[in-house]
């Protein structure tokens, strides 16, 4: 692998997305509800005459369930199933691989490769995006 | 110009609904004086009766179907459907528009839920989602 990542924050957790996948960041953008929507989604948000379909921000690892809705950003990722956002109350920038170093994890993540990338002192977990869009379909 | 090229826009708590205007038959404002809350059936959302035009009509409440906490409910809209004239209660009128001011959606996989659901589509009117309330599956005439 040799690529750069986008890197954001949620409940106090670090996550990576490819920055092949990472179609946009929006400021606090709208988060319009949705009745009966399954269990790992939160509702959608409307960019550009499009529906976007937000995850809760429980679908991301070492967080609760609902603050999604206090996020003040929401990560825009391009899928084989369309564009899906995800909730981030931080956003840390974009970083080569090559400025930071992969490292080995200590367990197994739906979704998410199983090496983690450290930068800065921070453990960031990888979206594979394929299996994690996968994983929400399924369930 | 033709009903059908025209939607009703209204709200259910805070969510966004529409019907095409051909099945619209009245808008009823201060309704709640005028519904007998004797009749009820929950397994059909049927929360009373409404008199209207010489007959008893039932009206049906989906918030709580829909798991949305609707305000002080005080208007109907008397929708007409092949099972005869029904009332459904909304929180807000929203206005109308023409279909060429709507941009259709599919509702996207991600966000279906298995089970049973009134709606499959929407459609984004300035900038804000309303979802196309499918008639049929809110009202059978007495199946759930």
């Amino acid at each position: 692998m040799n690529e750069r990542l986008g890197l954001f924050r949620m409940a106090a957790c670090s996550y990576a997305v490819p920055l092949g996948r990472l179609l946009r960041v929006i400021d606090n953008g709208r988060v319009e509800p949705l009745p009966l929507t399954p269990d790992r989604m939160s509702g959608m948000l409307i960019v550009d005459n499009r529906v976007v379909p937000l995850l809760d921000s429980a679908g991301l690892p070492g967080v609760e369930a609902g603050k999604e809705l206090g996020a003040g950003f929401q990560v825009l990722l391009a899928t084989e199933y369309g564009t899906i956002a995800l909730p981030a109350d931080t956003t840390v920038g974009i970083v080569a691989e090559t400025r930071g170093k992969w490292i080995a994890g200590d367990q197994d993540v739906t979704g998410f490769l199983p090496e983690y990338f450290y930068y800065r002192k921070n453990r960031f977990l990888v979206l594979n995006v394929d299996d994690f869009i996968m994983d929400l379909v399924r369930s | 110009m033709d009903a059908n090229s025209r939607r009703l826009l209204f709200r259910i708590g805070t969510v966004g609904f529409y019907v095409d205007l051909g099945a619209l038959v009245e808008i009823r404002e201060q309704v709640t004086e005028q519904v007998d809350y004797g009749q009820v059936d929950p397994q059909l959302s049927v929360t009373g009766a409404l008199a209207f035009r010489r007959t008893m009509i039932p009206v049906i409440d989906l918030s709580e179907r829909l798991g949305l906490e609707s305000g002080l409910t005080d208007t109907a809209l008397v929708l007409h459907s092949s099972e005869g004239n029904w009332a459904l209660l909304v929180d807000r009128v929203e206005g109308f528009c023409s279909v060429p001011e709507m941009v259709d959606h599919p509702l996207p996989q991600l966000l279906q839920a298995p089970g049973w659901r009134c709606f499959h589509q929407l459609a984004i009117f300035n900038g804000a989602p309303f979802l196309r309330l499918e008639l049929s599956s809110c009202y059978a005439g007495g199946q759930p």
